[in-house]
């Protein structure tokens, strides 16, 4: 039950918005962010970290419920500790991104607050899914709101860059959906559950098409090269809460179903096609951190920056070791509350100053000491300074690789070099120095503090303190890992 | 039998109403004639009589009618609005409206193909009328010219190669078709051309490609309510009569047509879906976009298993509903304009958020996009469709959906676009709001339970 109002709870909330006058919508977003954070805290209170249960591993709070039962579906939902480490983060970063949003005023408020709050319910609802067709309904119904949100408060030439995002996405997402309609023609009882999923022995064939078919998907949400060209215009032109649900959340979609689906479902087809992902991984890392040290611009230099990030995550979990899995976990969460924060500079310096051209800006160091103070633990953050929470995943993803191949792993630490490089580069243009087109610039009002300050509080406590993502991992770890292996050999 | 007789009283009193004058009553009249209908026909429910060895009254045929019957409780409820300012002749409107659903019934229900031919005819006269009905236009008399001409094509192809199965076989009677095509080792060349022909009168009358191209000119040529009537309610009674046939007789010899009816199936969906990406007239794409879910409808026929009659009910269901709501906003905003541009759209988010959210509901569920009812149709015809292992076929509709998404958008997107003209002098009705309100909620609600038709037909 409790899992169902995790995701029923934003869904109301978003609806109720309507009955708000429109000034008001943007509190009433806030309190109903603020109240789920507050469930999920409860949520991980009750979460026990130790239980081992039955066949999906430490899976709890289940609710399984006939929904279309014609057809074999159910509503079937239920945290382990991948899952309840994804909604975590949606919930968090939620207030945090609303909040960072209280010093704009949109047009039509209610409705972009009704799209963000129906985008939460739809996320919860992915990480959270045990059947696989409610588990589709989730994923695209996440893609909706965005699509609005980019399409109605979006920036230049958005009508054209939401399209593409929208088709591209929703290529993969069709694919996906044949390869789970043929799972489902497979299973003896004909169901959509994950467990029926699992308990699949497909031959080596079967499992080629069904890898491909999901992980395009995927590929192109999280995105990897070479899907990803919808991705930094979409974070450009979209308003700075939309990159961030986009960036911070939504495309964490795609490596927690890589955990979710592919691995168990397909473990040979993983196996023999690690080498070629990894490739795209790692190609990926090095494009996009190059092409990053050539952005003028911020938020495309974030964007960048960001398929950077995300290729090593998943170049970590195609290893296949347990150092890759954890490392990837850790750093979806560290990624996640990152780029938020990196995208609220942006939109702070945008706000303040009408650009976010680097060259343009500068000096704000000396007028704004808190804001860039700020900015640079985030900075550190990005490239993965000890003591912040990029360090500890970064490391672990790249000691799989290495352990994988020393050449992947070779190329990928590039990627924290050329990391240093743009960021720092960018740091030092935009604050340090003297600008004298810039004269005024107000430091962190008290809003805008309330979400920096959690975020970097965030950086440092896990950058300090990274053993409670382990645990909360480690059964989910554990159980990937017995279950790959244990499917490796076709029982024929 | 009862909803037969009822539905053809039901029509000449409508008649009788406007030849004396009684305008108020009109649509009462009709409505609660229909609803009175529904309930007859619901009253047949597993009851499977057979009629005179003509018409077999079973859940198919019921199942199907109930549909047809609700659409056009809604397409009546619109066409008042449409009508409203219009004093010539709403009563023959009404009443040919009537007359089709009699020629749809037989469609649905017949056991021997005499009764689908005459369903057919009872069907496409009173059309042929309908899609004339604005005589003054001459777009209207032009589509009404060419469906007739058209029409009569695909009557004669039918009625030759009822012809050619009644020279085999002695008899009209499906039952006997059925015992001949499935125990005749050899089948004769007459009787698969037969099959040929038939297959090629139905693929007219539905609107596939390659005999499709009558379809946009005519859609766009009649009244916006005739061609709501036409993409739902005939096509419905066109692809039951269609499965009813196929299913019956020639399940056995899928060798004769499989190969001609998948290319048909392939070809009707992408030519329908990249032939509407590139129309600028809002009625036209509505009318290439029935091109593409004629080609969708077929996929359950082409697999022919025992999902396929519920998912093409579910199907035409989820279709109906979304198209009638798509429509009725396209008539809303045109009241001025009759060739509506796509991008005059614009402005509706700003100055009508219901009906943009109307408009948003019922092309999204066009399109295919969960949680609504237009995706779990398309999801369903996938897996009956997989079910055979027709997995190219998906493929190709999976292809097809992707490019719909891009015309079923355009509206969306420009009616969020707030530069357009002020659109406060639309008028609505309620009848009308109360449709685009139904519309949504079905749209929603089938979408979420999907289960309260996908059940339907049942065997």
């Amino acid at each position: 039950m409790i899992t169902a109002a995790l995701i029923a709870f934003p869904f109301l909330a978003a609806l109720l918005l309507f009955l708000l006058p429109a000034n008001m919508a943007k509190k009433g977003a806030l309190i109903a962010t603020l109240i789920q954070a507050v469930f999920t805290a409860y949520v991980i209170f009750l979460f026990d970290i130790n239980e081992h249960r039955s066949f999906l591993s430490n899976e709890q709070f289940i609710l399984s419920q006939n929904w279309i039962s014609s057809m074999g579906i159910r509503f079937f939902v239920g945290l382990d500790g991948l899952s309840l480490l994804m909604v975590i983060l949606t919930n968090f970063l939620l207030p945090l991104i609303i909040l960072s949003t209280w010093n704009r005023e949109f047009r039509q408020p209610k409705l972009f607050y009704f799209l963000i709050l129906m985008m939460q319910s739809a996320l919860v609802g992915v990480f959270v899914s045990l059947d696989a067709f409610l588990y589709y309904i989730f994923w695209e119904l996440a893609l909706i709101p965005i699509y609005f949100i980019v399409l109605i408060w979006g920036g230049e030439n958005r009508v054209k860059i939401t399209f593409k995002f929208f088709i591209y996405t929703l290529l993969g997402s069709l694919l996906m959906l044949a390869a789970i309609i043929w799972l489902y023609l497979q299973t003896t009882d004909r169901s959509f559950g994950i467990d029926a999923f699992y308990a699949l022995r497909l031959d080596a064939t079967a499992q080629r098409w069904i890898f491909w078919a999901f992980f395009l998907a995927y590929a192109i949400k999280i995105p990897l090269l070479p899907f990803h060209s919808w991705q930094p215009d979409t974070y450009t032109t979209a308003p700075n809460a939309g990159s961030m649900l986009l960036s911070g959340i939504m495309l964490k979609m795609g490596i927690y179903s890589i955990f979710r689906w592919i691995l168990p479902i397909t473990p040979m087809a993983v196996s023999a096609y690690s080498d070629i992902v990894l490739m795209m991984c790692v190609a990926g890392i090095v494009y996009a951190s190059w092409i990053a040290v050539g952005q003028k611009e911020l938020k495309r230099l974030f964007a960048w920056s960001s398929i950077a990030h995300v290729g090593l995550i998943t170049a970590g979990i195609f290893t296949l070791s347990q150092t890759g899995f954890q490392g990837a976990m850790v750093q979806m969460l560290a990624h996640g509350v990152n780029v938020v924060g990196l995208f609220f500079i942006a939109e702070i310096i945008q706000q303040r100053t009408g650009t976010t051209e680097i060259e343009k800006l500068g000096g704000i160091r000396q007028l704004a000491p808190v804001f860039a103070s700020c900015y640079m633990v985030i900075t550190f953050a990005s490239i993965a300074l000890p003591l912040t929470n990029g360090f500890i995943g970064e490391f672990l993803l790249l000691s799989s690789l290495y352990d994988y191949s020393f050449i992947f792993a070779s190329f990928a630490g590039l990627t924290i070099i050329f990391g240093a490089v743009y960021m720092l580069r960018a740091y030092k243009t935009s604050m340090l120095g003297e600008n004298p087109a810039i004269t005024v610039f107000a430091d962190l009002s008290i809003s805008e503090k309330l979400v920096l300050f959690p975020i970097v509080g965030l950086i440092l406590f896990f950058g300090l303190f990274p053993q409670f993502i382990f645990n909360l991992t480690d059964e989910s770890v554990k159980y990937l890992l017995t279950e790959i292996s244990n499917h490796m050999v076709p029982t024929l | 039998m009862s909803t037969l007789v009822l539905l053809s009283l039901l029509g000449f009193l409508v008649l009788f109403l406007g030849a004396f004058d009684q305008k108020k009553l009109l649509l009462p009249v009709a409505i609660l004639g229909l609803v009175a209908a529904f309930f007859t026909n619901a009253l047949d429910w597993g009851t499977n009589h057979l009629w005179y060895g003509m018409m077999l009254y079973d859940n198919y045929a019921i199942s199907f009618v109930g549909l047809m019957i609700v659409t056009l409780i809604l397409i009546l409820l619109i066409a008042s609005y449409q009508f409203r300012n219009e004093d010539s002749h709403i009563a023959d409107i009404y009443a040919l409206m009537i007359f089709v659903l009699v020629g749809a019934l037989v469609m649905t229900s017949y056991s021997s193909l005499v009764m689908l031919f005459v369903g057919i005819e009872i069907l496409s006269i009173a059309l042929y009328i309908l899609a004339g009905s604005r005589r003054t236009n001459l777009a209207s008399n032009e589509a009404s010219l060419k469906y007739f001409l058209m029409g009569a094509f695909a009557s004669g192809f039918l009625l030759f190669g009822i012809t050619l199965m009644y020279g085999v076989t002695g008899s009209f009677d499906l039952a006997v078709i059925s015992d001949y095509a499935n125990g005749t080792d050899n089948l004769p060349i007459i009787f698969t051309t037969g099959v040929i022909l038939i297959l090629i009168g139905f693929a007219f009358k539905i609107g596939a490609v390659p005999f499709h191209f009558w379809t946009p000119d005519v859609y766009q040529g009649a009244p916006t309510i005739i061609t709501a009537f036409m993409a739902t309610v005939v096509k419905t009674a066109g692809i039951a009569a269609f499965y009813r046939l196929f299913d019956t007789c020639f399940s056995g010899i899928d060798g004769v047509w499989y190969n001609i009816l998948w290319a048909i199936a392939a070809a009707t969906i992408l030519l329908g879906n990249i032939s509407a990406v590139m129309q600028n007239e809002a009625k036209r794409m509505l009318a290439w976009s029935s091109v593409a879910h004629a080609g969708y409808l077929l996929l359950p026929v082409l697999a022919l298993n025992e999902l396929s009659s519920s998912s093409i009910f579910y199907y035409t269901a989820a279709y109906s509903v979304a198209s009638v709501t798509a429509f009725g906003v396209l008539i809303a905003i045109s009241q001025f304009n009759n060739d509506l541009q796509i991008d005059q759209y614009k402005g509706l988010a700003k100055n009508k958020p219901m009906m943009t959210l109307a408009l948003v509901v019922s092309m999204f569920s066009l399109a295919g996009i969960p949680p609504l009812a237009g995706f779990f149709g398309k999801y369903f015809v996938f897996v009956t469709a997989m079910e055979s292992n027709l997995n190219i076929a998906v493929m190709v509709a999976i292809a097809g959906s992707l490019i719909g998404v891009y015309y079923y958008f355009r509206p969306v997107i420009y009616a969020f676009n707030n530069e357009g003209q002020p659109m406060e002098r639309i008028a609505t009705s309620w009848t009308f709001n109360f449709v685009l309100a139904l519309g949504v909620f079905l749209t929603l609600l089938l979408g979420i339970f999907p289960d309260l038709l996908s059940n339907l037909p049942g065997n």
